[in-house]
């Protein structure tokens, strides 16, 4: 018998984050089912899981996006609850009532709080009511008559949007007013030109901004604790590669006030589980910018400074029990540093690349939660995440030592990945020193490049390979004393 | 038979050596047909194996190659050019787009426009031909 008020857990969800959900899922005396589609049969989780549940669809993505097809699969396999990770339904308020409609426990917030915090105007306007500082902005859609006077009234430096944008397209920043004019006209032709749309918002710009996040978790009684905050600010393409906690450098004044304004926003939503309030960090100011109303990502580097289990946590209160801790009993103890490696090619913008893993070997003394296994693959069907690698020290900078320490010793063969780049990027002096904020990758795009190879190298790696090609073998089938070194090399 | 390495785009000529420059257990390989992956001081290598008649034969193609082709995967943005147009090498034919960067493709050598193989919105796979030329008169 189960402690909790289900007795099994159903994970719709795949890859790394499936496999970590069921470890707490198996950990909390839990059954664990996963759902998994037919072309995705190879997965970390598959091996984890007490049952599996297949589910079909026009594209793998496109079922685990259905929500028929998943609560059926829960109610055959008499899931009590069911967890939705990151990603596809997981922010899916229609999907959650309809989880619950179901008889099944959703371990996540209630389908009000994902739909407020989806709405990301009304988001900002719920958080601007509640005296927390959202990044002051214009709309154009409000008064187009008045839009350029509304934008100059913000005042420089401000960042002009096109309003259907998205990937950075037609943004443009405007440092003089005297350009206003000339910026908003190519932003608005940029946005017809990509998105078939000229309206534009305006925002007020950030100069090196960071990405600082704070982890909340609220329980059915109402409590609210922060488990203090993470900094994301290493991302390309508007992704985060690097994350960390604590924040590096941010004053003692200013993280208690961010971390208590997430709890107060978290407390106004009457917000239930696990959720991440973001802002964006700069210039000694920091603004809302929004909630994730789900497990991130990111989190493994919250669980090593705090020592918390989040899942567990998110388990212990969709089954209704109060929180176990109070605020303070939260401590955060040394740095940990989350390293994403995915299959993408550094020295061509960061583009996914896609083949099998033929060796895959993390270092046996960190935290690693694979999205694929040996022997496996990696395709355009998912994203190209191979996996987290994440580190804990007694300090930031003996948790960077570590965190390229292994990386050097993270093996992953058969593909092209970014962990060369990672590597780069962590030694950089501005890394190391902590001074990162969101365009840090894009300004050192000379990082990108892998470093021209060693002749010396270049013969060693001759020497290493030469023997496994047949075709050179058989030319010098005459040296024995080579095919016995050959019996010891694992291919 | 002998041939050569290719290593991030450079080839090398593969030598079968009999002397122990490095210890087996300091590098982890893996094998996929002639791809052969060496992690190795903490970095991870891919050499292709290709015999010698193959690279030479490829090389030789290289040489009088008379098409432009996609170095990655992407859509056309611009055409430059038309069907019988005459280009110096080094001339922009193409501008394609992929991963939000938009890239100019160069005429290979001094010819004529001879088939254009995408219109402008059309997508491409890598390594795709999007142009080929001839070098005939006008």
């Amino acid at each position: 018998m189960s402690r909790y008020p289900f007795e099994s857990v159903l994970v719709a969800n795949r890859g790394e984050i499936a496999a970590r959900i069921l470890r707490s899922v198996k950990e909390s005396g839990l059954r664990g089912v996963i759902i998994a589609h037919p072309d995705d049969a190879h997965g970390p989780a598959m091996s984890l899981a007490d049952e599996v549940s297949w589910i079909d669809g026009q594209t793998p993505v496109a079922a685990f996006l259905d929500i028929d097809q998943i609560i059926n699969a829960a109610k055959v396999t008499e899931a009590g609850a069911l967890h939705p990770g990151y990603g596809f339904l997981a922010e899916n308020a229609r999907f959650a009532t309809a989880v619950e409609k179901a008889g099944i426990v959703f371990i996540g917030p209630r389908p009000s709080s994902i739909e407020l915090m989806g709405d990301k105007i009304r988001a900002r306007n719920f958080v601007a009511q509640l005296g927390i500082p959202v990044a002051p902005s214009v709309i154009e859609d409000d008064d187009p008559g008045t839009f350029v006077d509304r934008a100059r009234e913000l005042g420089v430096p401000l960042l002009i949007k096109p309003s259907a944008g998205g990937g950075g397209k037609g943004m443009h920043i405007v440092r003089n007013l005297r350009y206003l004019d000339a910026e908003i006209e190519r932003a608005r032709s940029e946005g017809q030109r990509y998105f078939g749309d000229g309206r534009l918002y305006a925002e007020r710009y950030i100069e090196c901004p960071r990405h600082i996040e704070v982890q909340v978790l609220g329980d059915e009684s109402g409590n609210v604790v922060h488990l203090f905050e993470r900094d994301c600010s290493l991302q390309r393409r508007f992704q985060k590669v690097i994350e960390e906690a604590p924040a590096p450098g941010l004053p003692a004044n200013i993280r208690d006030r961010i971390c208590n304004a997430a709890v107060d926003i978290a407390r106004a939503a009457q917000y239930v589980n696990a959720g991440t309030v973001e802002f964006i960090y700069g210039a000694g100011q920091f603004y809302f910018l929004e909630m994730n109303t789900r497990l991130q990502v990111e989190h493994p580097v919250t669980e090593a400074t705090t020592g918390i289990d989040l899942v567990a946590e998110q388990i212990r209160i969709a089954a209704g029990e109060p929180l176990s801790f109070e605020q303070n009993d939260v401590t955060i103890s040394g740095h940990a540093i989350e390293l994403r490696i995915y299959a993408e090619d550094s020295s061509h913008d960061f583009a996914p690349t896609t083949g099998p893993i033929l060796r895959l070997q993390p270092p046996n003394d960190s935290r690693f939660d694979a999205g694929v296994i040996e022997g496996g693959r990696v395709t355009t069907a998912f994203d190209p995440m191979i996996g987290k690698l994440i580190v804990h020290g007694e300090s930031r900078a003996a948790a960077l030592i570590k965190a390229e320490d292994a990386l050097r010793r993270l093996i992953v063969l058969g593909l092209r990945t970014n962990v060369g780049y990672l590597r780069r990027l962590l030694t950089d002096r501005e890394v190391a020193a902590g001074r990162i904020h969101t365009g840090l990758i894009q300004e050192k795009f000379q990082l990108t490049a892998e470093p021209p190879l060693e002749r010396e190298t270049v013969a060693r790696l001759i020497a290493l390979a030469a023997p496994h090609v047949p075709d050179l073998c058989r030319e010098a089938a005459a040296v024995p004393a080579l095919h016995r070194a050959m019996g010891s090399w694992r291919n | 038979m002998s041939g050569m390495f290719i290593i991030e785009g450079e080839a090398y000529p593969a030598i079968l050596s009999t002397s122990s420059i490095i210890k087996p257990d300091d590098a982890a390989i893996a094998i996929s047909g002639n791809h052969i992956w060496i992690h190795l001081d903490g970095r991870a290598h891919e050499l292709i194996w290709c015999d010698a008649v193959s690279y030479y034969t490829a090389k030789d193609t290289a040489n009088t190659d008379n098409t432009a082709r996609a170095p990655m995967p992407g859509t056309v943005v611009a055409v430059q050019v038309a069907v019988g147009d005459r280009v110096k090498a080094g001339d922009a034919v193409l501008a394609i787009e992929s991963m939000k960067l938009e890239t100019r493709i160069q005429a290979p050598c001094d010819c004529v426009v001879e088939k254009i193989h995408f219109t402008v919105g059309q997508s491409f796979d890598r390594d795709a031909v999007l142009i080929t030329f001839s070098f005939g008169g006008s």
